[in-house]
């Protein structure tokens, strides 16, 4: 073999992991990579899409991880490009989402410690908070050996960010092939997940043997396994209700009769009432009301099994009864298969989920009636509705943060996993389009839409050009209500500071960008909008002014807030 | 109208009871409820407060001051109370930050959450006079 350089060498390390994409922006120490990837990456299949902002490269490469359970790689310069992914490595952090954050530092010779180079930053530390594990590849030696460390770290136990980051004369050295090991996954990582002890599923038998009413409670763990038809397959076993997390939501399908909406009235309603949680890799954190009661049972009166990847998980907000290290789905295959032999299994649901199921639907009622509203100005939950009754299933659905969030949870309805992107427990705000970006290129031939608020479009509204660039047809819903909704509504009355915008024109914005826009502030308009912007074939947006009134009044936000604030108010 | 006096529960069951919002909202809900008002000696309130009443079909029927078995338990210091009725905090937030314990069926409670967050609307609109240092 010949001799290859640095850049080369990190780009080989990608391939061997079939990296498709990496987002970032290019600076001239990445030029070498770059140059690699021009030369050699693309005919192996590998695209460098430049965003325009870092964090929107980091938000995608989490999107994409979270799309196909694959290792996404993103990428900034030294210094001030490195910088600027750390909010979106930060959501990935929170939401456990295995990324590769790949960072280019000056001269070896001149960092660490500083000598004073230009946009040097120490970014090590500035990484090591937000990520699981993280290096400085010190040699050219190291590359392929680093690279599969982190890729190993990245997808071991609970997924999370890594970081490498490089030396500019790591990339451009160049030295003997021979003297490098590249490795084939399976030559470096676990490629069998773990499974559950025969004691730990006989335990789990003997506790839903003695259940009346079990509840069954998936995190994202299940979307990780890829264990939907298990999970289906328990559920209807037991006759058990089904709950997930926010994060985790198109898992077991909305539609299904054992199914409640995440932190909607029916799931709390089950959740505190049964006697048996078998939980699958949710950790009990605030969206999921920390498990405690009044939300959940008494841990005297509700059995709780949790089964995890990660023993560091277990029990962090709430006392178990059985703690079960195991990949989910290779825990639902044993316990499955043992109920079956004992032929244990329940031929209708317990009464109590058609009083679970009544709950639920009370507490949907006035959102579906809103949903409907032609009332003026636009109440917020009309575009939600709007948008779920002009998608298939097969669309993937994006919600940024904030109120328009909250809205969309109570009428969208996600079906099919794969197929829902927003944030938990990061509570990020931006993030939206950039996800987007990263659905539509990972599913072509699938619909994608946005739903966002004015607020929250604007952290990063300049990917609007990526999507032109990429001729990505996204579908964004601005619900415009001129303010950041969520902390207007906790400000005293009468007494509102730094929450309200002046008025952007959206539709124009757009089209500035080259995409279709329509601005919309009737009701009964919304539908034709949508008509006519999936028509376009463009990436389109449509900049909805709903009711800053009604935005102020979330009905669940006092419930949010008892859980934010919990022991300040 | 002292809080839990009778003075005070026939003027919570002249409002409540004609009130056609809350009538809508509550028209199918039949249960008991006992409110636990906890003593807080150090403000002055020496005993807990017990409060019981009886709704029938949206109308309150019956109230008491002693403890009987009721379908709801809803117990919390004086304080969380007086914040209640103050409009200072919500009638959720305080079971969602366990600061009033709940005990009873929660899907019923979830279930007719509008009509006690009307129920409390109306409650603060009788001039109540606290106990203790509340005033």
């Amino acid at each position: 073999m010949g001799k290859i350089s640095g850049a080369e060498a990190l780009l080989k390390a990608l391939l061997m992991e079939k990296v498709r994409y990496i987002f970032g922006i290019p600076g001239g120490q990445w030029i070498p990579f770059l140059d690699a990837i021009h030369r050699l990456g693309r005919k192996e299949g590998l695209e460098f899409i430049m965003t325009r902002h870092e964090q929107a490269a980091a938000h995608a490469a989490d999107a994409y991880s979270r799309l196909t359970n694959e290792v996404g790689v993103c990428l900034g310069t030294v210094g001030p490009g490195a910088v600027d992914l750390v909010p979106g490595v930060y959501e990935a952090y929170s939401e456990n989402s295995a990324i590769l954050v790949l960072t280019v530092q000056v001269q070896s010779w001149k960092a660490y410690p500083d000598t004073g180079s230009t946009q040097y930053c120490n970014h090590k530390d500035l990484f090591a908070p937000i990520t699981k594990w993280n290096a400085v590849v010190s040699h050219w030696r190291r590359i392929p050996e680093l690279v599969q460390r982190a890729f190993r770290s990245a997808l071991s136990g609970t997924p999370a960010p890594v970081h490498l980051d490089i030396p500019v004369d790591v990339l451009f050295y160049e030295g003997d092939e021979d003297d490098l090991q590249f490795l084939q996954p399976e030559n470096y990582r676990i490629m069998n997940k773990p499974s559950p002890s025969p004691g730990d599923v006989e335990r789990a038998v003997e506790l839903i043997r003695a259940s009346e009413n079990p509840l069954i409670h998936a995190g994202g763990a299940v979307q990780r396994s890829g264990a939907f038809a298990e999970l289906k397959a328990l559920a209807e076993r037991l006759q058990a209700a089904v709950t997930t997390t926010v994060y985790a939501r198109g898992v077991f399908p909305d539609n299904h009769p054992l199914s409640f909406i995440p932190m909607g009235y029916g799931s709390i309603s089950a959740q505190s009432e049964a006697d048996l949680v078998i939980d699958l890799g949710a950790r009990l954190c605030a969206m999921d009301m920390w498990g405690r009661e009044p939300a959940w049972g008494l841990p005297e009166a509700q059995k709780f099994i949790q089964v995890d990847i990660n023993p560091e998980s277990m029990a962090l907000n709430r006392r178990v009864d059985l703690a079960i290290q195991s990949d989910v789905g290779e825990f639902l295959r044993a316990v499955l298969k043992r109920l079956k032999e004992e032929n244990i299994r329940r031929n209708k649901p317990n009464e109590r989920l058609k009083q679970y199921r009544d709950t639920e639907n009370v507490w949907l009622e006035e959102f579906i009636e809103a949903g409907r509203s032609d009332v003026k100005p636009i109440h917020p939950l009309r575009p939600v509705a709007e948008f779920k009754n002009h998608f298939s299933e097969d669309a993937i659905v994006v919600l940024d943060g904030g109120n328009s969030q909250v809205w969309a949870t109570y009428l969208t309805r996600i079906n099919r996993p794969f197929s829902f992107l927003a944030q938990s427990d990061s509570g990020m705000l931006g993030g939206g389009l950039s996800k987007a970006i990263a659905a539509k290129l990972t599913f072509p031939n699938r619909p994608v839409y946005l739903l966002t608020g004015d607020g929250a479009f604007m952290f990063n509204i300049q990917e609007m050009e990526t999507v032109k660039r990429f001729n990505l047809q996204i579908i964004v819903g601005i619900m415009n209500d001129r303010a950041w909704g969520m902390i207007k509504a906790d400000q005293p009355e009468g007494r509102y500071i730094g929450v309200d915008f002046q008025d952007v024109k959206f539709a124009e914005v757009a089209k500035g960008f080259g995409w279709y826009g329509e601005r919309i502030s009737e009701p009964s308009k919304i539908k034709p909008a949508l008509d006519r912007a999936v028509k376009s074939g463009e990436p389109a947006l449509l900049d909805i002014l709903v009711d800053p009134a009604a935005n102020l009044k979330v009905p669940d936000l006092e419930t949010l807030d008892a859980v934010w604030l919990d022991g300040v108010i | 109208m002292l809080l839990g006096s009778n003075e005070w529960w026939a003027e919570a069951m002249k409002i409540v009871n004609s009130d056609e919002t809350y009538y809508q909202l509550a028209k199918n809900l039949n249960k008991s409820y006992t409110f636990k008002v906890l003593a807080e000696p150090e403000n002055g309130i020496s005993e807990n407060i017990i409060m019981g009443y009886k709704i029938e079909n949206g109308k309150i029927v019956d109230h008491w001051e002693d403890e009987r078995p009721t379908d709801f338990v809803i117990a919390g210091p004086y304080k969380v109370w007086y914040q209640i009725l103050k409009g200072k905090m919500g009638p959720v937030k305080a079971m969602t930050m366990r600061k009033l314990k709940v005990k009873g069926p929660l899907p019923e409670m979830l279930k007719y959450n509008k009509a006690t967050l009307r129920w409390v609307e109306l409650l603060r609109t009788i001039k109540t006079e606290f106990h203790g240092n509340y005033e």
